[in-house]
C-alpha cells in the first residue's frame, strides 16, 4: 500500500490535519477481510497503528489465539469458548466456590486457577497473593474495557498466559531498562532518585507485571495494551518512562523514596492520554528501526 | 609512682658514693629512668637532689637531658629561681646547663625561665646571687641573641641596676663581692656593647643623663667605656637592624662572643684575631713561619697581644708580661696605630712613632726595633723578631734589677698592708693615664678620685685590714687556689712577674706610665684580687707546713690566729667566705666558658690555616709546574722553528723538482701531438683503401649477379626448348586423334539417322510419370502440415489443461491446508474445552472425594478425627478398589491392588490434592515405616489404563455402594483389631485394604507421635 502515491499523499495530508486513524481503520478493514487472517500483519499493524476501539476487542481475540484466524471458524470456537466458559462457570459454582454474589474479577481468578490447576481447595482458601492480586487487577481493567463476560474471561486468561510465556524472561530486565532510558533522557531525575534511593522502589509491580491496570484509566491503557498483546513488552518500560518525565517536578520536590512510591502508585488521572501518546511516540523514536525492519 | 619516687631518691643518694663502679651504675640507672620519664618526677627530683647536695653527678645527669624533657627541667628551674630560698643553687645549675651548650638551649629565649632570671637580677638584693646570675646571662646572651628583641630593655635594666649598685653598695656588701660584681657588670657591659651597641649607646645616654645616675656613670660605666672602642654598628647599624633576629642567623656562638670582645680595649677581654688575620694575611710572610703565630697567639691573649705588634712585646718566656706593656702594645698598636706600612717594612709612620714615642720608652723601643727589624730583613720576620724580644726582656729585666725597691710604693701612697699597696700600684697605673687620654673628662679637672673598684675597698679594706690584720681580703682566696687552676696559675705567674716588676722598677716607670696607662679593668682587678688571694694562701701554707706557729710575723699567721681569736665572728667569716668561692667559682665557670669559646674560635681559625697552607703548597706545586711547561713550551716553541726551517727547504726543492717535470711534460705532449698527428693522417689513408676496397667489392658482385643470371636464363631456354619438342609430338597425336574422330562420326551420323523415333516416346511417357510423382508428393506435404499443426494445437491446450490442474492442486492443497488449520485451531478450541472440562472435573472429583472424606470421617470417627481421614485420602482407595472390583472381575486382584495403591500416587485426583494430603507425605515416621513395608515392589504396567478407567469410574458413579463398603471395612478394624495379623497373611487381596486401614489404626493409636497433627482438630 505504500506504492500508492495518492493514498500517501492523502494519508500524509490526514496526519498532518491531525485525523489519525482514518486511514488505518481502512487499511485494517483490509486486513481484517482476509480470509486466514494474517497475525503477523495484524501484529505489526497493531504496533504501528492505534487501533479503532470498535475492531480492538476483535483484533485482541485474534492476535491472542481466542479466535483463530479462519473466519469461517469463528462461529464454532467462539461457541466451544463460551462452552467452556459455561462449564468451569458452573462446576465452580456447584463446588461452591463462588456464588451469584461473587465479584466477576474473582470469578475469573477462580477460573484461571481451576485451568491452571492451581485452584486451592474450597476449605483452604486463602487471600489472594501476589501474583493472584496481578491477575485481578488485569481482570479489572479489561472488565471495564470488554463487556461480554466470556471474552472477558478469555481476554484476561489469554492475556495473562501470553505475558507470562512470552515476556516472562525479560520482564526483570525491564527495570534496568527504564534505568537506562531515564539516564538517556532525563540524567538529573535519574540523579535524584538514585540520592533518594527510590530508583529501586519504585512500584515496578504495578508497572511491569500489572502492565499498569490500575495506574492508567482504561481509555488509555488499552493503548498500551495494543502494544504489549501485538508482542512488544518494551513499550512498558516507555510509559513508566514518560509517567516519570511528565510528572519530574513533582518528583524532584520529593525526597523521602516512600512519598514518590505513593505518588506514582496513585498519579493523577487526567492526562494519562497524552502520556501514552507521548511514551508511544518515545518508543517508537528509540525502536524504530525495528520496526521498520519488521 | 610513689616506689619509683623512692627508689630514684635512693638511687640519687648512691649517686654521690665513693665507689666509681657504684656510682656509675647508679648514674646509668638514673639516665635510664630519666630518659623513660614521663611526667617529669624523675627530672625534678634529681634536679631538687642537685639544689640540696649540689653533686657533681647529678650536675653530669641533668646536662645529658635530652630535647623532649628540657620543657620539665625548664619549669623546673623557673620554678626553683622564682622562690628565693633554692635560687642560687637554680642559678648556679643554670650556668652549669648552658655553659655545656645543649641543644635545647635557644628554648630559653622563649620560656618563663628568661622572665624569671631578668626578673630575679632586678629585684634581688644578694650580691652572689646577682653576680650568679649576670655571669649566666652573660653566658646565655650569645646563645639567644634573638631574644634581644624582646627582652632588650631588661637586659638594660639589669645593667643599669647592677652598675648603680656596684657604685653604691646599698648592702654594705664586702669589697670582694663588689669587685666581683664589677666584674660582671663589666662583663655585661661589654657583652651588651658588643651585641646591641646602637640601642646600648642609646639606652646609657637616656639613663646617665639622668642626675641622679651621673655618679654612677662616672665611676662605672665611663671607665668601663675607656675599655670599647667605637663599634663599627654604630656607624652603619640602627637599632631595629640590631634587633633584627634574623642578623644572628649565621652567627655561632663563639662568634658572638668574639664579636664582643673585639670591640674590647681591655686585654682580658678582646680578642685581636682579626687584626692578627689580616695582618699575617696581608704579610707575604714564608709558608713554615705562618701558623706559629697561629698558634701562639690563641694559647693566651698577651702572647698574641706581643705577636700582633710584629712581635716587638713577645715575651718567649711564656710568662706574662708587665701589665702595663700589655696596655701599651696590644691595645693600642692593635687597633688605633696600626698602618700598613709596619707590614710593609717600610719606614714607620710618623703618627704612630709619634704615639709611642709618646708613651713609653720601653715600649717604644721594642716598637723600634721592631720596625726597624723587618725593613732591613723584609722576608724573613720571625729569627729578627725574637732577638729584640729577648733584648727586650732584657732590657725589662735590666729595669727590675735597676729598680728593686720593696714596699715602698705603698708606703708613698699612705697604706698599710701589701694588698692595698698593690692594689693602690694598679690603681695609680689606671688613675693616673687617665688624665692623659682622656682629658676632658670631669674626672680628672675635678679630681674626684678613683675607679669605684678602688674607691670602695678603702673603707672596708680598712675595716678588716685595721682591726684585724693586713691580709685579710686575700686570706678568703688561699684554700681555693688549687681549684682554679691553669689560669689562675697563668694570672699568678703574670701577677708575680708585674709584682716584682712594679716593686723593682715601680719609682721609675710609674713616671713614664703614669702619662698613657688608661683605667684598669676591673677583670684585672679581679685576678689581681684572686691572685692576692692565691699569694696569702701560698705563703700560709708555706708557713703552716714549716709548722712554725709565730703568729706574729707572718701576715697570713696573723691573720689565721686572729680568726681563730675572733670565735664570734668566725661564723660570719666562714659565710663570707663560702660566699666568696662561689663566686670565684661562678668567675671561673665564666671565664672556662670564654676559654671554651676561644678554644672553638681558634679550632676553626686553624682550620683555616691549614686550608691556606694546603692551598699555597698547591699554588707552589701548580708554579713549578707552570715554570716546568713554560720550559716544555719554549723547548717545543725551537723544535717548531727547526721544523719549519726544513719545511721551507723541502719545499724550495720540490718546487724545482717540480718545474723540472713540468717542462719534461711539455716535451712529451708535443711528442705525443706529432705521433698523433701521424696516426691521423695514416687513418685517413687507411679509410681511403678500405672505400676503395668496398667500390671493388660491390662491383665483384654486381659482375657475379650479371653471370648467375645469364646462367640461369640458359637453363630457362634449355626447359623450353624441351617442352616445345614435347608439344610437337603432341601435337602430331592430337592430329591424327582428329582424324579418327571425324572417321567415327561419321560412322555414327549414320548409325543415328536409323533409330530416331522410338527414344521420343519413352521420354515422353516417362516426364509425364515424373510430373504425376511430383503432384502425388506435393499433395503429401500438404497433409502432412495439416497434421503437424493440428499436434501443435493439441499441445498447447494440453499444456494449458494441465497448469490449470496444477493451479487447482494447489488451491486445493492451500485450501487443504487452510482448512487443517482452521480444523487445528477448532481442535485446539475444543481440545482446551476438553483440558478445562477435565480440570473441572479433577476439581469436581476432589471436592466430591473431600466430601466423601468428611462423610466418612464422620461414619468413622464421629469423634472428630473426620479431617484426619479424609486429608489421609485413605477414602480413595476403598473406592477405587471398589468401583474396579465390581466392574473388572477378570483383571488380577494383585494388579487391582497395586494400581489401586499407585492411583493414590499418580492419579490426577492425588495429583490436584496438595501434597500434604498425600498418604505418602504424611508425616509420621511410623506410618511411613509402615508403608514402605508393606508397599509391592512390582510396577503395574497397566497402570495408566486402570488410572483412567478408575477416573471414569469415579466420574460416571458417584458410588454409594463402595462408601458403603469402606465404611463396613473401615469399621471392621475397628472393631477387631486383633484379626489383622490374620488378614494380612491370609488374603492378599483384602491385604492393602486392611494395610491401609491397619496404618490408619496404627496412626490413630499412635497419634501422640503424628507430628502432622497442624490441622485444628474439634
Amino acid at each position: 500500500m505504500a506504492d500508492d502515491p495518492q493514498r500517501n499523499f492523502r494519508s500524509a495530508y490526514y496526519e498532518k490535519v491531525g485525523f489519525r486513524g482514518v486511514e488505518e481503520k481502512k487499511s485494517l478493514e483490509i486486513l481484517l477481510k482476509d480470509n486466514p487472517l494474517d497475525l503477523e500483519k495484524l501484529s505489526t499493524f497493531s504496533q504501528r497503528f492505534p487501533l479503532p476501539s470498535m475492531y480492538r476487542i476483535h483484533v485482541w481475540k485474534v492476535l491472542l489465539g481466542i479466535l483463530p484466524p479462519h473466519s469461517d471458524s469463528h462461529a464454532l470456537v467462539g461457541g466451544y469458548r463460551k462452552e467452556q466458559y459455561q462449564d468451569i462457570l458452573e462446576a465452580l459454582e456447584v463446588m461452591r466456590y463462588i456464588n451469584s454474589s461473587t465479584p466477576s474479577t474473582h470469578v475469573y481468578l477462580r477460573m484461571f486457577q481451576l485451568e491452571s490447576q492451581t485452584l486451592p481447595r474450597c476449605s483452604e482458601t486463602s487471600p489472594p497473593d501476589e501474583e493472584n492480586e496481578d491477575f485481578l487487577s488485569i481482570s479489572r481493567a479489561m472488565e471495564e474495557i470488554v463487556d461480554d463476560p466470556v471474552d472477558c474471561y478469555w481476554l484476561v486468561k489469554c492475556f495473562v498466559n501470553q505475558y507470562h510465556t512470552k515476556f516472562g524472561d525479560s520482564v526483570p530486565h525491564l527495570p534496568k531498562s527504564l534505568e537506562h532510558y531515564l539516564s538517556q533522557e532525563e540524567p538529573r531525575l535519574l540523579n535524584h532518585l538514585k540520592n533518594s534511593g527510590a530508583l529501586h522502589q519504585l512500584p515496578y509491580n504495578l508497572w511491569f507485571r500489572c502492565c499498569f491496570a490500575g495506574c492508567l484509566p482504561e481509555s488509555s491503557l488499552q493503548r498500551v495494551w495494543d502494544k504489549v498483546i501485538s508482542g512488544s513488552c518494551k513499550i512498558l518500560v516507555f510509559v513508566a518512562l514518560e509517567i516519570l518525565l511528565s510528572y519530574k517536578i513533582i518528583l524532584m520536590g520529593i525526597n523521602r523514596p516512600e512519598g514518590m512510591v505513593k505518588f506514582l502508585c496513585n498519579i493523577p488521572q487526567e492526562n494519562t492520554d497524552a502520556i501514552v501518546t507521548k511514551a508511544i511516540d518515545l518508543w517508537h523514536k528509540y525502536s524504530g528501526t525495528l520496526i521498520h525492519a519488521i | 609512682m610513689s616506689r619509683e619516687q623512692a627508689s630514684i631518691s635512693e638511687l640519687l643518694l648512691s649517686l654521690d658514693s665513693s665507689e666509681l663502679q657504684e656510682a656509675e651504675r647508679v648514674r646509668a640507672a638514673v639516665n635510664q629512668q630519666l630518659s623513660t620519664d614521663k611526667g617529669g618526677a624523675v627530672l625534678s627530683s634529681v634536679v631538687e637532689y642537685y639544689l640540696d647536695s649540689s653533686s657533681s653527678q647529678a650536675l653530669l645527669l641533668l646536662s645529658s637531658i635530652r630535647e623532649p624533657h628540657h620543657k620539665v627541667l625548664l619549669e623546673k628551674l623557673n620554678e626553683s629561681v622564682s622562690r628565693s630560698g633554692t635560687r642560687l643553687g637554680a642559678l648556679t645549675l643554670l650556668g652549669h646547663l648552658i655553659r655545656k651548650q645543649p641543644p635545647w638551649v635557644h628554648h630559653i629565649s622563649r620560656s618563663p625561665l628568661l622572665l624569671s632570671l631578668l626578673r630575679c637580677l632586678k629585684t634581688d638584693s644578694d650580691v652572689v646571687v646577682l653576680i650568679t646570675g649576670v655571669l649566666v646571662l652573660v653566658t646565655l646572651l650569645p646563645m639567644i641573641p634573638q631574644a634581644g628583641k624582646q627582652h632588650i630593655n631588661d637586659f638594660f635594666d639589669v645593667f643599669g641596676r647592677l652598675a648603680s649598685r656596684s657604685c653604691k653598695n646599698p648592702g654594705h656588701e664586702p669589697v670582694a663581692h663588689l669587685v666581683h660584681l664589677h666584674a660582671g657588670t663589666y662583663s655585661l657591659f661589654h657583652r651588651l656593647y658588643g651585641m646591641f651597641p646602637c640601642s646600648f649607646i642609646s639606652y646609657l645616654r637616656l639613663h646617665y643623663s639622668m642626675k641622679e645616675n651621673l655618679d654612677t656613670f662616672q665611676e662605672v660605666v665611663k671607665p668601663m667605656l675607656e675599655h670599647v672602642r667605637v663599634h663599627p654598628e654604630l656607624v652603619t647599624g640602627t637599632q631595629d637592624y640590631e634587633l633584627d633576629p634574623s642578623r644572628w642567623r649565621c652567627y655561632e656562638v663563639h662568634d658572638i662572643v668574639i664579636e664582643c670582645s673585639r670591640v674590647s680595649l681591655d686585654p682580658l677581654e678582646s680578642s685581636c684575631e682579626e687584626d692578627i688575620c689580616s695582618s699575617s694575611c696581608s704579610l707575604i710572610t714564608p709558608l713554615p713561619l705562618t701558623p706559629l703565630p697561629h698558634l701562639d697567639l690563641t694559647c693566651s691573649p698577651p702572647v698574641t697581644d706581643a705577636v700582633s705588634s710584629s712581635g716587638s712585646s713577645v715575651c718567649p718566656l711564656g710568662s706574662r708580661c708587665v701589665p702595663q706593656l700589655n696596655l701599651n702594645t696590644c691595645t693600642q698598636p692593635d687597633d688605633v696605630t696600626w698602618s700598613p706600612a709596619l707590614h710593609c717594612g717600610l719606614s714607620t709612620p710618623p703618627s704612630e712613632r709619634t704615639a709611642l714615642g709618646s708613651t713609653h720608652p720601653l715600649s717604644r723601643s721594642t716598637s723600634m726595633s721592631g720596625e726597624k727589624l723587618p725593613s732591613s730583613a723584609s722576608i724573613l720576620e720571625a729569627p729578627p723578631t725574637k732577638e729584640p724580644d729577648r733584648s727586650q726582656v732584657r732590657m725589662v729585666k735590666d729595669g727590675e734589677g735597676l729598680t728593686c725597691q720593696p714596699i715602698t710604693e705603698g708606703e708613698e701612697q699612705g697604706l698599710s698592708d701589701l694588698v692595698n699597696n698593690n692594689r693602690q700600684d694598679v690603681k695609680d697605673e689606671s688613675q693616673q693615664p687617665s688624665p692623659r687620654l682622656i682629658t676632658s673628662t670631669p674626672t680628672q679637672a675635678s679630681g674626684v678620685p678613683l675607679p669605684p673598684c678602688f674607691t670602695t675597698p678603702h673603707p672596708r679594706f680598712e675595716e678588716p685590714g685595721s682591726a684585724l690584720s693586713d691580709y685579710s681580703p686575700s686570706s678568703p682566696y688561699d684554700p681555693l687556689f688549687e681549684l682554679a687552676l691553669p689560669r689562675a696559675a697563668m694570672l699568678f705567674v703574670g701577677k708575680k712577674t708585674q709584682e716584682v716588676l712594679e716593686k723593682k722598677g715601680g719609682g721609675p716607670q710609674r713616671e713614664n706610665r703614669e702619662e698613657e696607662v688608661t683605667s684598669v679593668s676591673p677583670l684585672k682587678v679581679l685576678d689581681q684580687l684572686i691572685a692576692r688571694g692565691n699569694n696569702a694562701h701560698d705563703c700560709l701554707s708555706r708557713r703552716l707546713s714549716a709548722g712554725s706557729k709565730s703568729v706574729d710575723r707572718s701576715h697570713s699567721g696573723g691573720k689565721q690566729q686572729s680568726m681563730k681569736s675572733k670565735g664570734s665572728t668566725q661564723e660570719e667569716e666562714l659565710q663570707s667566705l663560702t660566699n666568696q668561692l662561689l663566686l670565684v667559682h661562678a668567675q671561673l665557670q665564666y671565664e672556662r666558658f670564654k676559654r671554651q669559646q676561644h678554644a672553638i674560635r681558634n679550632r676553626r681559625l686553624l682550620r683555616r690555616v691549614i686550608n691556606a697552607t694546603t692551598l699555597e703548597e698547591q699554588s707552589a706545586a701548580m708554579k713549578s709546574q707552570l715554570g716546568v711547561q713554560d720550559e716544555e713550551i719554549r723547548s717545543l716553541r725551537a723544535s717548531l722553528d727547526e721544523e719549519q726551517r726544513r719545511y721551507s727547504a723541502l719545499q724550495r726543492d720540490t718546487h724545482t723538482r717540480s718545474g723540472q717535470l713540468h717542462t719534461h711534460i711539455a716535451h712529451l705532449l708535443q711528442l705525443q701531438r706529432d705521433e698523433q698527428r701521424e696516426s691521423q693522417r695514416l687513418q685517413g689513408e687507411l679509410q681511403e683503401c678500405q672505400s676503395r676496397l668496398q667500390d671493388l667489392e660491390a662491383e665483384l658482385q654486381k659482375a657475379n649477379y650479371r653471370a648467375y643470371n645469364a646462367e640461369h636464363q640458359l637453363t630457362q631456354l634449355s626447359v623450353k626448348l624441351c617442352s616445345s619438342e614435347q608439344l610437337h609430338q603432341q601435337m602430331f597425336l592430337l592430329n591424327q586423334q582428329l582424324v579418327l574422330l571425324g572417321e567415327t562420326n561419321k560412322a555414327l551420323q549414320q548409325q543415328l539417322e536409323g533409330g530416331e523415333t522410338q527414344r521420343c516416346t519413352e521420354a515422353s511417357m516417362l516426364q509425364c510419370s515424373v510430373g504425376k510423382e511430383f503432384l502425388r508428393l506435393k499433395d503429401n506435404d500438404v497433409q502432412q502440415r495439416q497434421k503437424l499443426e493440428a499436434a501443435n494445437h493439441r499441445i498447447t491446450e494440453l499444456e494449458s489443461q494441465q497448469a490449470r490442474k496444477d493451479q487447482l492442486i494447489l488451491s486445493q492443497k492451500k485450501l487443504l491446508e487452510d482448512t487443517k488449520n482452521q480444523n487445528r485451531v477448532e481442535l485446539s478450541a475444543s481440545e482446551s474445552r476438553c483440558a478445562a472440562l477435565r480440570r473441572v472435573t479433577q476439581a469436581l472429583q476432589t471436592e466430591m472425594l473431600q466430601l466423601y472424606g468428611q462423610i466418612a470421617g464422620g461414619g468413622a470417627h464421629p469423634n472428630g478425627e473426620l479431617q484426619d481421614v479424609s486429608r489421609s485420602d485413605s477414602g480413595a482407595l476403598p473406592d477405587a478398589q471398589g468401583s474396579q472390583k465390581s466392574l473388572l472381575p477378570f483383571s488380577s486382584a494383585v494388579g487391582i491392588m497395586n494400581g489401586a495403591v499407585e492411583v493414590l500416587s499418580t492419579s490426577p485426583v492425588s495429583l490436584s490434592l496438595s501434597p500434604i494430603d498425600s498418604p505418602l507425605a504424611v508425616g509420621s515416621f511410623l506410618e511411613q515405616r509402615a508403608r514402605q513395608l508393606f508397599r509391592p515392589t512390582d510396577q503395574n504396567q497397566e497402570e495408566e489404563e486402570e488410572v483412567e478407567v478408575g477416573e471414569e469410574e469415579v466420574n460416571v458413579q458417584p458410588a454409594s455402594p463402595p462408601l458403603g463398603q469402606e465404611v463396613e471395612e473401615a469399621s471392621l478394624p475397628v472393631g477387631s483389631p486383633q484379626t489383622e495379623p490374620l488378614s494380612q497373611a491370609a488374603d492378599p487381596i483384602v491385604a492393602p485394604v486392611d494395610l491401609t486401614l491397619a496404618v490408619q489404626q496404627r496412626r490413630h493409636e499412635l497419634s501422640i507421635m503424628d507430628y502432622d497433627e497442624t490441622l485444628p482438630d474439634i
